[in-house]
């Protein structure tokens, strides 16, 4: 029996999520397929991609014009079209925005429970997954013949890229899953504001609260450089305006779990930390010595960012 | 048009939830229940939608047990029109929830779904899109921005990358962000006409839906916890540990 893997991607490139699935998924399968959904255009570089992560067994690929929108009803579809082939017992993707979408979609059509953000596997039934922002763990156990799963990508480490390329199998696309006057279009759509790594896979993340002010984010933005760093905020920066919500950390934004977060200016508010206390080293700088971010920080420095940051960046 | 809200009643985020010693439930000893920060954003804006008239009534329905109906009534304080409580003692999982919530829908008549991306605290993201699949109606998750023009519906939706704007007709399932509306204010005159409404219930069996489960939770368990490290005099001794006890810079 094998495990199906819905491959993430983004203009042509794979995430960086996918290979932290497949080894999610060698936990309980060896035979490991991943299906590739996408436009035309770049069907066969994903397909090859996904074809060298090391423990791949078959890549599945289908390309149509109207996969490039990614909509939950289409990528369900396609998906429901491969299972009835045959010879799955799990379906798993990333718990990104896009899995957070299209896997309990998928699961009322096929008239199944599914387990979210899984960050451990136990048996092959039984899956961990944090609740209350990562305050508690639930273990869950699911039963049913085809499990469907979203996996926390930063729980698992990724499995490598090889040379050796598994088999590529290409499907011909179901017909589009809505049809006018109720169909969605997606008319436009933005990548990221920033040039800077992207949040959820940055080595270094470094976190911006209230306490950074508008005076204090040309240090940050250095450091940033220096360090070669993705920025986040806290909610409250969000709330004021001062950054866009693509940046929020936290249970309601984005959870990370860098090699090193840097919180500057941020007090540690249950729901910032919930978001990046699966960081593997956290650094505190704050003016108040009784914040609670620094109940986990690793390191902290007790004072004025602008004063602590400059020093910092001429130490790098 | 008629606009659902489905509703949950969490525990406030502001909390830190605990275990209870055994480790047989969560500690609610101090901890306050209110309504799911997201769900609270889709009612808002489903109460502006019929305040500009382009929807005629706004329905909450809550699942669960009895304490779901306070939470119905602070819907109706805030100016929802009617309000359903779904009433069981089983425990549900978020299909079980997606099943009694499109029963309602077809029932009711609805033609837009406004509900919360995720409950608080479970954290789980699964109720919108199982809801819109049963139903079979498009579905436009995580917005953060919405209008309605007849019956055209326009979204500003995040995704792993930024945003994406989708355009569709109802009927329509939309999945909120907490950014899309702020809630208001609950005054206390309309919080005292509220607390005399009769809130009409039906009994989950009555919707005539399946209520098996495939998923059961078996064990809550405490994370680990991360230990308070060591306060550092200035920057040099920070860069100095992260070279040689991290590696990370």
């Amino acid at each position: 029996m094998a495990i199906l893997i819905l491959a993430e991607h983004e203009n042509g490139r794979l995430e960086a999520a996918t290979p932290s699935v497949v080894s999610a998924a060698r936990l309980l399968e060896s035979d490991v397929h991943v299906l590739v959904m996408t436009s035309e255009a770049h069907g066969e570089i994903l397909a090859q991609q996904a074809a060298t992560i090391e423990g791949v067994t078959d890549v599945k690929v289908v390309t149509a014009p109207y996969l490039e929108a990614q909509l939950t009803e289409d990528l369900a579809a396609q998906t429901q079209a491969v299972i009835a082939r045959g010879g799955y017992r799990y379906v798993m993707m990333s718990s990104s925005y896009k899995g957070k979408r299209v896997m309990p979609y998928l699961g009322a059509q096929r008239n199944t429970d599914i387990v979210a953000d899984i960050t451990k596997i136990e048996s092959e039934e039984m899956f961990v997954r944090p609740v209350y922002a990562g305050s508690l763990l639930v273990a869950e156990r699911l039963k049913g013949e085809i499990k469907l799963l979203t996996v926390r990508a930063n729980a698992f480490p990724p499995a490598k890229i090889q040379t050796q390329a598994a088999p590529i199998e290409v499907l011909a696309p179901t017909p589009p899953a809505l049809t006018p006057p109720h169909e969605i279009r997606c008319v436009e759509r933005s990548g990221p504001s920033s040039s800077r790594p992207e949040l959820s896979r940055a080595r270094i993340v470094i976190g911006c609260g209230l306490g950074v002010g508008e005076n204090g984010m040309p240090f940050v933005r250095k450091l940033a450089d220096k360090l070669d760093a993705a920025i986040g905020v806290s909610r409250a920066v969000v709330e004021e305006g001062m950054a866009s919500s693509e940046f929020l950390l936290g249970q309601t934004g984005k959870i990370i779990a860098p090699e090193l977060y840097i919180a500057i200016g941020i007090s540690g508010a249950v729901q910032h930390l919930a978001g990046i206390k699966d960081s593997k080293v956290i650094v505190a700088v704050n003016s108040d010595p009784q914040a609670p971010i620094f109940q986990i920080a690793d390191y902290g420095i007790v004072g004025d960012m602008r004063e602590v940051i400059p020093a910092l960046i001429g130490l790098l | 048009m008629k606009i659902l809200v489905p509703i949950k009643r969490v525990i406030d985020p502001s909390f830190k939830v605990r275990l209870k010693p055994d480790h047989s439930g969560l500690d609610m000893t101090y901890m306050k229940m209110v309504m799911n920060p997201y769900d609270e954003a889709a009612l808002e804006t489903a109460l502006q939608f019929r305040e500009q008239g382009k929807a005629t009534q706004v329905l909450t329905v809550s699942c669960g047990t009895e304490e779901s109906v306070e939470t119905l009534r602070t819907t109706l304080a805030m100016g929802a029109d009617e309000a359903l409580f779904v009433e069981t003692r089983q425990a549900m999982t978020p299909l079980v929830v997606a099943r009694l919530l499109k029963a309602v829908a077809v029932r009711e008549e609805c033609a837009l779904v406004l509900i919360g991306r995720q409950g608080m605290g479970s954290d789980g993201n699964q109720v919108g899109p199982m809801l819109a699949s049963l139903l079979g109606w498009p579905f436009v998750p995580f917005a953060e921005t919405l209008t309605l023009e007849g019956e055209k519906v326009r979204a500003r939706c995040k995704t792993d990358h930024g945003f994406e704007t989708l355009e569709t007709t109802l009927p329509t399932l939309v999945s909120t962000e907490l950014r899309l509306a702020v809630p208001r204010y609950v005054s206390m005159p309309n919080l005292m006409k509220a607390k005399k409404r009769k809130i009409p219930s039906v009994a989950a069996e009555a919707l005539g839906v399946d209520m098996d489960m495939n998923v059961a939770i078996v064990q809550l368990r405490a994370p680990p916890e991360r230990r308070r490290g060591m306060v550092l005099p200035d920057a040099a001794t920070l860069v100095q540990r992260l070279r040689t006890d991290t590696q990370t810079v």
